[in-house]
Formats: structure tokens, sequence, C-alpha cells
């Protein structure tokens, strides 16, 4: 072995320095031979004898030398250097060729790189969470209800005290705070975590320590542990931050932990600051605090079990309307890969995966292409005894030589460009501070690089193997035509390319169809220019209701004379909240109760909304009238057919109360893909302790430096409120379609790659086409053909390969996007539209595509092509 | 007494005997077989270059360019560790095989038992 080693390196040294180590070889053996002729003549003969005597005793120089040569060599790495060399001239040589297909391997090893980087997680379940399996959120449902991954507070108590079918828990509540670093007061939301929830979560802090047990109470829980993020950007990533002060909510806390670049947090735990939980509870608001919670199963007991044994738990002494909603509402267990949308990771994984086998199969078309047009060269070299291994040999060395580039260029990008790609699609701005160059990267490049070079010298090796030795001769001179078994070879795998963008076109126009309605979806409002002013009144502000009417009243005042701002209103909940809160208990005309959701509005929010009228009128404003105005959902479900004007209904908190209906607005939207919940409007003098949202009516869309001015002038108005939230209902509409916007980013820029390759591999393909059949095309110029004929000849060609990738990828797309159907949005997966659009993109890429060849065929010069005959 | 041809393959071990003495040049290597045989074995001088390059090329000698007696440029060559080691083996081989062929060519004699 050692030998081994040696000699390789010993040869390598020699492939290196070859010119140096020639030199010294033949001044050594030159030395030798005068050294002999000295003895010779010292022996007493003549100089030209002696040196004829010498070289008779030495033996043949130039054999010598050769023997020495192959001593000091290993043949098969001799052989290895001279292929690299060669093929690395030949492909310097085929500048075109090898820049093609350079940027085409690493469009499909980058690509997908970069995709696994972000769906890694979801596709091979490695969640950086220990025991992900046994971890599962709490949550509730009702019967009217969706599944929420939130628990309040006095549940969670009791789960924890209750049942015993759980090994830990990791559970955090967010509180909005005014954070202050420096002078500057920012509003943010601090987590305050269960003890065992690092724990259970596997997160350690890169600097400073967790929370001890003792800090989990109250007093002594100043303390805070920051994100990688805000250590980055308020304290410059310094490592002296530990033991510094931030002021949160009027206390001073101590930092004590940083945690790690790449610290991945489950969905809700995601934050800057976090701080540990003392949960309190507050008998006047029993229902208040809520935590998402993340427990984790005891070895062998089952979801069913622990469903049950959550089911079985009793709550403590509670006031009616609080248990009644406690009894309404059923535990759920949701696995924490179902709560973040694997579908959407599952659609962008297969779409790389398609971009990828385009890119491997456009680049072995090239290699076949370039191999056929050296068809003369390597018959040529067969003539003359080269074998075909040796012609194989070069392939894989121009292949591998090439995918080994593209994955170089690939790692580079991956040290330098990753970072800002992924806070581009993802616009997490965390990302930005993450290295990408791990060896799971480079893995991940290394192995499809591999791949790669697989794909590309497969099929040309496979074919250079069968092809006959006198064929290529035949090929090259003076036949029509080209060879049938190459050329269907071609476009087979043209045809296949086609048919995967056209799978990952249809999916890209199927996002972008869903994308559409989402846009033009009619939310019931225009959410154009509004903004949601949200207020925390804190716990130890003790507000009674008529105060903070006028409190709200003044705020209204105050904000509606900020400039731009038309008009201002306050109400319980806001517009477009994400979620329907379906709080109070309508009674049914069949005396049973429905959930509803009763806002408690100022006089002027219709028009700050935008709410549009149905029929009656709003709210008239006048104190003492007890008076709503219901939305179309309400009016069906209570009131069936009839005209529910000067109707009345009753809902159970306001016991027996009968409520005039006054008027009928259009359902507003809470969330782009739900319909309208049941809701009524009342007026805000009848429960003011609830109301905690401003909405805000401007010209136009607010400029960033509002939110600003708003919090200023609730500062002014009282600096004890939190303005915790500031943010246009444009904003969060948007927000609120992340996921699908978020595919539809990257799906349309794999599928634009997707179909650049496929007309590269198309235009390569026609273009040799047409170059091996010029001396055809001349003949058929000579015989009376038209060059329009020649033109349409090629052009059909090349569209009827497109056109069997259609048909392929149209039957591919429809058997795959329908695995994608949750993502869309009033858009069938067999929206004939996108279909359509798709096959008529292909033909008009694929005209493009054949446009140049054609008009090369048609201009055929039959005289020069007779005289290079 | 005419010259004797070298026997197939033991080229490599009289190199390693003779550079086991100290590092030494190609022609000095030569000189000395052709000594230490006491110009009995004929050796065409040229044919040590390729077997001292092998040798180099497998690890068991290591050259070096140095000055020479009468000051000039020469390459000296000096046994490695594997070298010395292959020396061992080779001798050891060497004296089995003259022992063998020894026994075979001078069988001592069956009338003297008797």
């Amino acid at each position: 072995m050692k030998e081994f080693w040696s000699s390789v390196r010993s040869t390598i040294n020699y492939l290196l320095h070859r010119r140096r180590l020639e030199a010294e070889m033949a001044e050594e053996i030159r030395l030798h031979l005068e050294e002999l002729t000295k003895a010779h003549v010292s022996a007493g003969m003549e100089l030209e004898q002696a040196q004829y005597a010498a070289r008779r005793n030495f033996g043949g120089v130039s054999q010598i030398e050769e023997r020495c040569r192959d001593e000091r060599n290993l043949v098969w790495l001799d052989q290895l250097w001279n292929d690299v060399r060669f093929s690395a001239r030949s492909l310097c040589h085929a500048r075109g060729f090898t820049f093609t297909v350079l940027i085409t391997l690493c469009l499909g090893i980058g690509v997908t790189t970069v995709v696994l980087n972000i769906t890694e997680g979801i596709i091979l379940s490695s969640s950086p969470f220990p025991k992900t399996g046994e971890l599962f959120y709490l949550g509730n449902k009702g019967r009217t209800r969706p599944t929420k991954n939130m628990l309040i507070g006095l549940q969670f108590q009791a789960y924890e005290n209750q049942t015993n079918v759980f090994s830990e828990f990791a559970g955090v509540e967010w509180i909005h705070s005014n954070v202050v670093i420096g002078d500057d007061p920012i509003p943010v939301i601090v987590k305050h975590i269960t003890i065992d929830c690092f724990h259970t979560l596997g997160i350690k802090p890169a600097l400073g320590r967790v929370f001890l047990p003792a800090e989990y109470r109250d007093g002594a829980n100043d303390v805070v542990i920051i994100s990688d993020l805000f250590w980055r950007e308020h304290y410059n990533a310094s490592p002296d931050v530990l033991g510094r002060l931030i002021k949160i909510d009027q206390r001073l806390c101590t930092v004590v932990g940083v945690l790690s670049v790449d610290q991945m947090l489950p969905p809700y735990f995601n934050n800057d600051l976090f701080r540990p939980l003392v949960l309190k509870f507050d008998p006047e608001r029993p229902l208040a605090g809520g935590l998402a919670v993340i427990g984790r199963l005891k070895l062998g007991v089952s979801r069913q079990q622990a469903l049950a044994a959550l089911s079985s738990v009793k709550f403590r002494q509670l006031p009616q309307w609080a248990s009644d909603y406690l009894s309404e509402i059923e535990p759920t267990l949701t696995e924490l890969t179902e709560v973040n949308q694997p579908e959407i990771y599952w659609v962008i994984f297969a779409a790389a995966v398609f971009l990828y086998a385009i890119a491997c199969l456009n680049a072995m078309n090239l290699m076949l292409i370039r191999l056929l047009r050296r068809r003369r060269e390597l018959t040529i070299r067969f003539a003359i005894g080269g074998s075909r291994f040796q012609v194989v040999r070069l392939l894989a060395c121009e292949s591998i030589g090439l995918t080994l580039a593209a994955s170089l260029i690939v790692m580079l990008a991956a040290r330098w460009v990753f970072p800002s790609l992924f806070v581009l699609i993802t616009g997490n701005g965390a990302k930005l501070y993450r290295d990408y160059w791990d060896w799971h990267t480079l893995f991940c490049i290394a192995a499809l690089s591999v791949i790669a070079s697989l794909a590309v010298v497969l099929v040309p090796a496979t074919r250079l193997l069968r092809t006959e030795i006198d064929s290529g001769l035949k090929d090259g001179g003076p036949t029509l035509g080209e060879s049938r078994s190459a050329g269907r070879i071609r476009n087979s795998l043209v045809s296949i390319q086609a048919a995967f963008a056209v799978i990952l076109l249809t999916g890209t126009g199927l996002m972008l169809r869903t994308f559409e309605r989402l846009h033009h979806l009619d939310l019931g409002f225009d959410p154009i220019g509004k903004v949601k002013v949200q207020i925390m009144v804190p716990d130890s502000y003790d507000l009674k209701p008529e105060a903070r009417l006028q409190l709200f009243e003044r705020l209204r005042l105050r904000l509606s004379s900020i400039p731009g701002v038309k008009t201002a209103s306050f109400s319980q909940d806001s517009i477009f909240q994400g979620y329907y809160a379906g709080g109070a208990q309508l009674q049914m005309a069949d005396g049973t109760f429905e959930p509803a959701s009763g806002n408690f509005v100022s006089q002027d929010y219709e028009q700050t909304v935008g709410l549009r009228m149905k029929e009656g009128r709003w709210l008239s404003g006048k104190k003492g009238q007890i008076e709503a105005v219901i939305n179309e959902a309400f009016a069906k479900a209570r009131f069936g057919d009839r005209d529910p004007i000067g109707l009345s209904f009753k809902w159970k908190a306001a016991g027996d109360q009968p409520w005039l209906v006054v008027g009928v607005v259009r359902d507003v939207r809470e969330t782009v893909r739900s319909s309208a919940g049941i809701r009524f409007y009342i007026p805000d003098w009848m429960y003011p302790g609830n109301i905690d949202t401003l909405v805000l009516r401007l010209d136009r869309d607010p400029k960033k430096e509002f939110a600003g001015l708003v919090r200023r002038a609730i500062y002014e108005i009282d600096p004890r409120l939190i303005a915790s939230d500031v943010s246009s209902i444009d904003d969060i509409v948007s927000e609120s379609m992340w996921a699908e916007r978020y595919a539809f980013t990257i799906l349309k820029g794999l599928a634009a790659i997707a179909l650049g390759l496929t007309v590269v591999g198309l235009f390569s393909v026609v273009a040799y086409t047409v170059d091996s059949r010029m001396t055809e095309f001349g003949v058929r110029i000579a015989l009376g053909a038209q060059p329009s004929d020649l033109h349409r000849l090629v052009m059909l060609r090349g569209l009827a390969a497109a056109s069997v990738g259609i048909l392929i990828g149209t039957a591919g797309a429809v058997g795959l996007t329908r695995f994608m159907e949750s993502l869309l949005f009033e858009t069938k997966p067999f929206d004939p539209l996108v279909y359509a659009g798709v096959a008529i993109l292909l033909i008009a890429s694929g005209v493009a595509a054949c446009w140049l060849p054609a008009r090369r065929a048609a201009r055929v010069d039959v005289t020069r092509l007779l005289k290079s005959e | 007494m005419s010259k004797m041809e070298l026997l197939q393959g033991t080229l490599d071990m009289l190199v390693l005997r003779v550079l086991s003495g100290g590092p030494m040049h190609g022609w000095g290597v030569a000189q000395r077989i052709q000594i230490l045989s006491k110009d009995v074995l004929q050796v065409e001088e040229g044919s040590i270059y390729p077997a001292l390059y092998r040798m180099e090329h497998k690890g068991w000698i290591k050259a070096e360019w140095g000055q020479s007696d009468n000051n000039r440029r020469a390459k000296y060559y000096e046994l490695t560790k594997g070298g010395l080691k292959q020396l061992a083996n080779e001798s050891k081989d060497w004296s089995r095989i003259c022992s063998a062929i020894g026994a075979i060519m001078n069988p001592p004699k069956l009338t003297d038992q008797t």
C-alpha cells in the first residue's frame, strides 16, 4: 500500500515537473558517460576510442532513458493526465458548448441545492428538535371553530396538573411590550416561556445560559434571552452582551443568553426576546392568557389516549359563560410538521426535482450533439486503432470536468450568493447571517453533481459503444440525411425536457390563477388606505369601562387629526382579523344557540371601514337605542328568507334583551380563504370594556413613518398604553397570502429557468439537424424546392418534438397538480385556461427556438455547398 | 575468467546492498558493483538507472542532488526505511535460494554414509 501511494506521488511529481526531471535524467547519464570515458582514458585509451568504449559499456542511451521513463510513471495516471489535458483543451476550444453546459448544470445543481436547503426539514422530516415524532401542539377546536393551536392559560395549568400523558411541555405566551434599548422605544412581542421549553425543543443558547428554575417566579424573572438577529442588530454581535440591561415595560431585564444563528424554532415560538413565564390566574378574566404549547408524549402513550386524558380534565369553578365556552371546545393534538403547510414545500421540492431533471437532460443532449458533431474525428480515431474505451474515457473526462466546474461555481455561490438569495425568497433577515457553506450544502452539491455527470455521460457513452465504425465515415460523407436512431434519441430527450417544463409551467400557471383570484377577491371592503391600530392596556392599568370609552374617543379624535387621516373609528375587533372569533351565542329560531361574532363599534365605523349597506340603515349612534346591524350570513342563518329589517334577535350574554335589526351589511371576510361568519354590529357604549382597536382611513396607503406618528400621538395621550400593532390592512391581507406568494415566487423562478433550458435544448437539436442536413437541403433546392419549403420543414420538425413534449407534460400535469389542490384558491387543478396557456407558451418558445435554424436552412447556398463537396 | 551475465531480478538487490553502505551516485553504484564482484559480473552500466528510478518510484530509495568528489553536481541515492526492509527481505530470500540450488547442484554423496 505504501509503495502504491509512493508511486502515485512520484508519478504526479513526474507529470508536474516532467521537463525538469527529464533534464536531470539526461544530465545524470551524461555524467556517468563522462566518468566512464575518463576511466578509459586514464587506462591509456585514445579519447575517441574511450568515448566509444564508454557508450558500449553503458548501453543504448535512448533505450535506457525510455526504460527510466517507464519506471517512474504509472501508465494509467499518465493516460488520465493526457485525457484531462486533452478534454480541457477541447472544451476550451468549444466555447459555446462549454458555456451552455456550464450554465445549465450550474442552474440545475444550484437551484436544487437552494430548494433542498429550504425544504429539507420538511422533506427529510429531519426536524431540529429532539424526537420530533413525540411532539404535538396542544390546541382546541369547537363545533364551528377550526382547530387553533393555542391554549388558554387556565387550560394549560389544568393539563399540566391533572394529566399524566406528557413527559414535558414547551409553552410560550406572547406579551406585547415596549422595549427600550438606548433611548428608542420599540414595540416587541416578548415570548414568555415555560420552564421545560428550551429543553423540550433541544435549544441551547450559543452564548450564556438558559433560565434557572428560580427565575420562573414573579420578581425574579427580570432576565432575557435574545435571538441572534436581535443581538446583531442591536448589539453589533458584541460578545460582552451578557449582563447588559434591556428595559422591557419599565423593568430592567438582564441579558443572560443569546441563541445561535441557525437556531430553528417551531411555528409560534419564533421570536427575538424570551423571558421566563410566570402564569397567574385572574378570576376577573378567567379566559385571559393564550399560550402555544408543544407537549412531548410519554413513551407508549398513543395520541388517542392523550386526547382522552385531556378531555377528562376538570376546570375550577368559573362564571357560567366561561365554563360554557370551555365545555364547547375539545382538545386537539397536531403534529409539528402538520402546522407549517408542508404541501407547499412538497410542491416546491417536486418543482426543483423537475428542473434538475431538465438541466441534466439538456446537458445530456448537448453532449450527445457534440459527440455527433465529432463523428468524423472519432471515426478516424477508431480507424487508426483507438479503442472505444478510450473515447468513452475522454467523454467521461469532459463531463466530469464540466460538472466539477459547475459544482465549484455553485459552491462559491453557496458561500457568497445563497444568503441574500434566501432573504430574497423567504424575506427573513436572520437568514443573512447564517452560513450556508456547511457540509450539508456541500454534500448536497456533491451528490447532485455526481448524478448529473453520470447522466451526462451515460447516454452518449452507450450510443458510442454501439456505433458502427464505418457508419461514421458514411454519415459524415456525402450521404443524405442523418442517422435515424440518433435523431430519435435527440428528439425524445428534447420532448421529455419539454414535458417536464410543461408540468412546471402548469403548476406555476395554477398558482398564478390562484394568486390572481386572491388578489381580486372581494373582501367585502376595500383594504387600501386602511390602518389598524391595536391598543394594549396593561393589566396594571385599572381602566373602568366608562373611562375606556372616553379614552378611545380621545384617541379617535387625536388620530383623525394626523395629516392624511380622513376618518377614524374604534371597535372591539379589527376588520380582517385572520380568524373568526365567534364568541357570542346567537339564539336561533328553534331556541338553540349558534356561535356568532358581536362587534362593538363606534358611530363612524361603517364609514371608516367602508362597509357596504345592503338594506336598512347604519346604527343611529343615539345612546340608549338597542339596535344592531347584521351581516348577510347572519340574516340568512337567523331569518332565512324573511326581510330582517325591523325584526329582533337575542343572544346569550345579553339575556332576554331583544335587539332590533336596523340594517344589513355585506359580508366582510376574516381571512382570504374562508367565507364570512355570522356577525352583528352593536353600539360601542353597550360593552366598552372590550374595545381595543382603532381603524383609520387615509387618502392613500400610509408611508413608513406613519406608524411612528400614530405611536407618538398615542403616547402623548396616555404613556401607559401600548400601541402593539399599527399596520396597514392591505399589508395584513397580503401577508395572509404569504404561503401562496412564497410558492408562486419560487415556482415562477423555477418555471422560467425550465422554459429557458428547454428553448436552449430545442434550439441546439434543431440547429444540429439543420447543419447535418445542409447537403440534403442543397439538393432539394437544386431539384426545385422553395426556401419557404425548407423553412417549414425545419419548423415542423422542431415543433413536432415540442408538441410530443406538450402532450406528455399535460398528461403528467393532470396527474401531479392535484397534489397541490390545497394550495389553490377558486382554481381547479384542471383549469383549461392554464393548460391552453402553457401549450401556447411552449409552442411560441418552440417557434422562437427553431426560427434561426430554419432561416439558416432556407438560405442554403447551393453553389457553395456543391463547391465544398 | 570470462564475465557472467547477471541473474534476472538480482540487480535491485545488489543496488540496495551497495547503497546500504551510504549515499552514492549512479556512477559510484556501478563502479562499486564491479569492484565488489571482482569484475566477475558483467553489468551493462546504463541498466542501473532504470533500477534506481524504479526503486525511487516505489519509495525504497530517495535521491538528492549534491556535490561529487571532483566538485561536480551529482545525484545521490540513499536507502529509506522501506528500502532497508526490502534489502533484508531480499537477502533472506537470496540465501534461501542459494542453499536450495546448492543442495541440488552438490547433493551430499550417498556412498559416504554407507
